[in-house]
């Protein structure tokens, strides 16, 4: 079949030309809610990532909120994951802050563009403040600016009325050609009622003016994850340094990060398991964009020692 | 208790920061300027020094 033939059946059958789900197209990762590699059921801290790439910068005052990963099935048609922002019985916090911030290389390409930021939403229970669903910019490189863009500039933004079922909302706006940083991000600061719940899934940032279907931004799941792991990564397994070991030496050993960091990643180390050396994890010597190297003293002297642990490294913004 | 940190050097000349978090956690931070914990750590060290009015 020739491409003329193809495109002529593509547009028969679709009613006209379909936008691609492809790769690169939408700039907000992990805007299907797929991955939570901090593994935990909900966050209950201000100014902590959630699900991968997704930031908590205002939570309120009530001690029982928490976001976390829901999968059960019922988000908006073609989703199975969402994040769920839950309020706690008894409370009445009254600032909420979502947001994900994109790195500097990848705001580069919509300086002086227009974009469309569209996103699914569901308020199981009513809220009695409006909340809201913006485009957020800064002129600072590679800033996290979750914690500032309520203050900041606004490129555009859309009010959320409440709605119990699955709504799609957009905004477009058009990014200042002098933005270093940009984030897209939901809030609500006022009146949020107990045991409330907001749900958000499907976020697509992408340029022009017409919001098209959703597109993973790694544009399958594994490349979703890879997208993800360039900020953070959890490692799997254990990695381990084995040997005959002497007291008061200390032995080292390398581990490869699954994905090459946006920059030099801060790392921290749970031990699993050592023989031949005190209980603790090894301690980090060089901390590259690609892979670790850490260490650890043996306190006695053994054949067959050794020291297992995993890892967990940050390059977020 | 707040957070903490620990400017160190390895037996290799390298300088690193530890952060210690209130939940026990230790992180190894580089001092690479693109590196946000490590930006945070310059700012708490800003912060600290700023002459009180």
């Amino acid at each position: 079949m020739s491409r003329a033939q193809l495109t002529s059946t593509v547009e028969q059958n679709s009613a006209g030309a379909a936008a691609p789900v492809v790769g690169g197209k939408n700039f907000v990762i992990n805007g299907g809610m797929d991955f939570n590699q901090r593994g935990s059921a909900a966050v209950s801290a201000t100014n902590a990532y959630c699900l991968d790439r997704w930031y908590v910068s205002g939570f309120g005052s009530g001690a029982n909120n928490s976001f976390g990963q829901i999968g059960t099935g019922d988000g908006p048609a073609n989703f199975k994951n969402y994040l769920r922002y839950g309020q706690g019985a008894g409370t009445t916090s009254t600032n909420f802050f979502l947001s994900q911030s994109l790195e500097t290389l990848n705001v580069i390409p919509l300086q002086g563009k227009t974009v469309t930021f569209s996103f699914w939403y569901r308020t199981a229970t009513a809220f009695t403040g409006s909340w809201t669903a913006g485009i957020y910019t800064s002129t600072a490189t590679d800033s996290n600016i979750n914690t500032l863009w309520y203050y900041g500039n606004t490129v555009a933004s859309v009010s959320l009325t409440n709605s119990s079922g699955w709504s799609y909302a957009k905004v477009t706006g058009i990014i200042p050609s002098n933005a270093n940083s940009l984030a897209v991000g939901f809030s609500s600061t006022t009146n949020i009622v107990a045991n409330a719940t907001f749900d958000v899934t499907g976020v697509q940032l992408e340029q022009g003016s017409v919001a098209t279907p959703f597109s993973r931004a790694g544009g399958t799941l594994q490349g979703e994850l890879a997208l993800c792991q360039r900020y953070y990564e959890v490692s799997s397994g254990n990695t381990i340094f084995s040997g005959n070991v002497t007291s008061g030496v200390t032995y080292y050993t390398t581990a490869s990060f699954k994905v090459t960091k946006r920059t030099s990643p801060s790392v921290t180390f749970t031990s699993q398991g050592f023989t031949g050396f005190a209980s603790g994890a090894p301690t980090s010597y060089q901390s590259g964009n690609t892979e670790i190297w850490c260490g650890n003293a043996a306190n006695s002297t053994t054949n067959g020692g050794f020291f297992q642990f995993t890892y967990v490294a940050s390059a977020e913004l | 208790m707040a957070i903490r940190y620990e400017e160190i050097t390895n037996e290799f000349g390298q300088k690193q920061v530890k952060r210690f978090d209130e939940d026990g956690t230790i992180w190894f931070i580089p001092t690479d300027p693109a590196n946000s914990d490590y930006q945070a750590y310059l700012a708490t060290l800003a912060a600290n020094s700023a002459p009180t009015a």
